[in-house]
């Protein structure tokens, strides 16, 4: 047994008993269990919404993103910093509405807000999809970190099962306590770990920035800066508009949104995560040190460049460590996402196929979905092929579909009907589906058009379908005047 | 509804909440302007730099956003 497999073994169990042990003192209801009885502090809330930061996609794909493809990584510092600056109004709306009504998932919100079960069921349908191949991707995530982390002691199988099996243990048991619990430990960790490496390798290999980036500029000229077609200027800022309007479109933010205790948390998050995701700068820092020191990583492997530079520079005990740190960021938020599908599984499916159904018996159901939802995501991950690939790249274009219903819906009543919501959430995924899985692009549909359109983001024309399925809807149908006006 | 008219914190919009939208403009806007390796700015190529610089930015403005709210007793 080698020191680093000691290490991530450690604190796989101390991130199983801080989960579990976060259950104490608390009866399980749905409420307490999905949104911890909308009782978290600054602290919690905060950690819960930077949990977006470091996910294994930012942990592996921010630095292959580096490695392989250079400046285009940096739109992950750019739709993060831009959602936050929209989180600043939009969240404190979110939970002033949600926290009267014991609203639970983000189906609950679109039912109350447009009186209508049937968009909550697409809501519900759209998230569970968008969701399931995050968790696949978390899993995956996990399974190459400590495989390589442990010097293929342990291969990726075997991590998967594992890692599955702790994080249906302490979710079934501790709900979203177990979460904000390990999002402690794995939020001081990543902190350490990914500032030592961000500063140290540079200065190892190239003695400073200013001296790394020259030697890039030298041996790749063009590397650093945005590609004048394909990954353009144009393409950057439609991927990062598109991207930091989907973020609080993603179901387990709104459940992250509901366990706050006051409404003023979200505004200064608004101020502090700003700063405090520059840290994935550090991150790319790795990745670009790798692209001198460790060459000739492709494709999907470019994704293992961080670990293949940690083991050439570094002592096991340390690989171990972030091995450790990366393993945290694949059970924090797999913990948030099956939560999440779970909570909408039970109360806005089940339920709605059977209404007279006790909240303790949701309860329970919400709790049995946690092992068939994390069954499925390890078997999608272990035999899943190209389609979920596929998956993946659309989770992003499937939520942000909801944010024109979302949107619309503040105000005293909802600025849109229910059936023209509907309407243009079912328009704009058909429309995602149709592009994605042919691999259309903007460039392919109009081969005429100059090349800053041609770079744009095709999610954007899935978005544009969906208003303007919305406009067609709402001057087709005038609304009824509502029977609850008073 | 009516609850968030009863707890009386709604939203209420300020001219200077359009400083939110600063942050977008700035650092998407000036990209194509920006899109350079040199000069470097404290080792970061420029890019970077103007970039990160936006991120910072856009804490700032949030920050004065959220004192200018304290003061008018929309933000506790």
């Amino acid at each position: 047994m080698n020191i680093s497999l000691a290490i991530l073994g450690l604190f796989f169990t101390i991130a199983i008993a801080l989960g579990l042990l976060a259950k104490r003192g608390h009866t399980m209801t749905l409420e307490q269990w999905s949104v911890g009885g909308r009782g978290f502090g600054s602290l919690f809330v905060f950690l819960l919404m930077a949990g977006e930061i470091y996910t294994t996609f930012t942990f592996l794909g921010g630095s292959g993103w580096a490695y392989g493809k250079g400046a285009p990584a940096l739109y992950i510092l750019c739709y993060l910093t831009l959602a936050y600056s929209l989180s600043y109004f939009l969240l404190p709306a979110i939970w002033r509405y949600a926290r009267g009504r014991h609203l639970v998932s983000q189906a609950d919100f679109f039912i109350a807000k447009y009186d209508s079960a049937a968009l909550g069921l697409l809501v519900a349908f759209v998230g569970v999809a968008a969701l399931v191949p995050y968790l696949v991707l978390q899993l995956k995530g996990l399974g190459i970190i400590v495989s390589e982390a442990s010097y293929g002691a342990i291969s990726p199988g075997t991590a998967m099962w594992c890692g599955t099996a702790a994080l249906m243990f302490y979710v079934v048991v501790s709900g979203v306590r177990g979460s904000a619990w390990t999002a402690t430990l794995k939020d001081a960790m990543i902190l350490v770990i990914v500032v030592v490496m961000g500063i140290w390798l540079p200065f190892h290999y190239h003695g400073g920035y200013g001296a790394m980036f020259t030697a890039i500029e030298t041996a790749k000229p063009g590397f650093l800066t945005l590609p004048a077609t394909g990954m353009s200027p144009s393409w950057f800022i439609s991927t990062v508009l598109l991207t930091s309007v989907g973020v609080y479109t993603w179901p387990q933010f709104f459940a992250g949104v509901y366990t706050a205790r006051s409404e003023n948390v979200f505004r200064k998050n608004a101020v502090v995560l700003p700063l405090y995701q520059l840290v994935v700068l550090f991150v790319f820092f790795t990745g670009f040190a790798a692209t001198l020191a460790v060459p000739g990583l492709t494709g999907a492997d470019a994704d293992l460049s961080l670990f293949r530079l940690a083991k050439a520079s570094f002592a096991p005990w340390a690989v171990g460590m972030i091995g450790a740190a990366g393993l945290l960021t694949a059970l924090v938020p797999g913990s948030m996402l099956l939560i999440t599908a779970a909570t909408m599984l039970a109360k806005n499916v089940f339920r709605a196929m059977a209404p007279r159904s006790s909240d303790r018996t949701v309860g329970i159901v919400a709790r049995a979905m946690v092992p068939v939802l994390a069954l499925c995501a390890l078997y999608l991950a272990l035999h899943g092929g190209q389609a979920i690939v596929a998956l993946l790249l659309m989770g992003y274009n499937v939520v942000t579909q909801l944010f024109p219903a979302l949107v619309l819906s503040f105000g005293d009543r909802p600025r849109i009907s229910a059936a023209a919501a509907l309407a243009g959430i079912v328009a704009g995924e058909c429309t995602v589906a149709a592009v994605s899985l042919s691999g259309t692009s903007i460039a392919s549909l109009a081969p005429s058009l100059p090349q800053v359109v041609k770079d744009l983001n095709i999610g954007i024309v899935a978005l544009a379908v969906n208003c303007a399925v919305i406009a067609l809807v709402m001057i087709a149908v005038p609304r009824r005047t509502p029977a609850h006006a008073a | 509804m009516d609850a968030d008219r009863t707890t009386g914190t709604r939203h209420r919009w300020r001219a200077y909440h359009a400083l939110a939208l600063l942050p977008t403009l700035g650092m998407l806007g000036g990209l194509p302007l920006a899109n350079r390796v040199y000069p470097l700015v404290f080792g970061l190529p420029f890019l970077m730099a103007w970039l990160v610089g936006w991120v910072v930015a856009t804490s700032a403005i949030m920050a004065l956003i959220l004192r200018l709210d304290r003061a008018r007793g929309i933000a506790e």
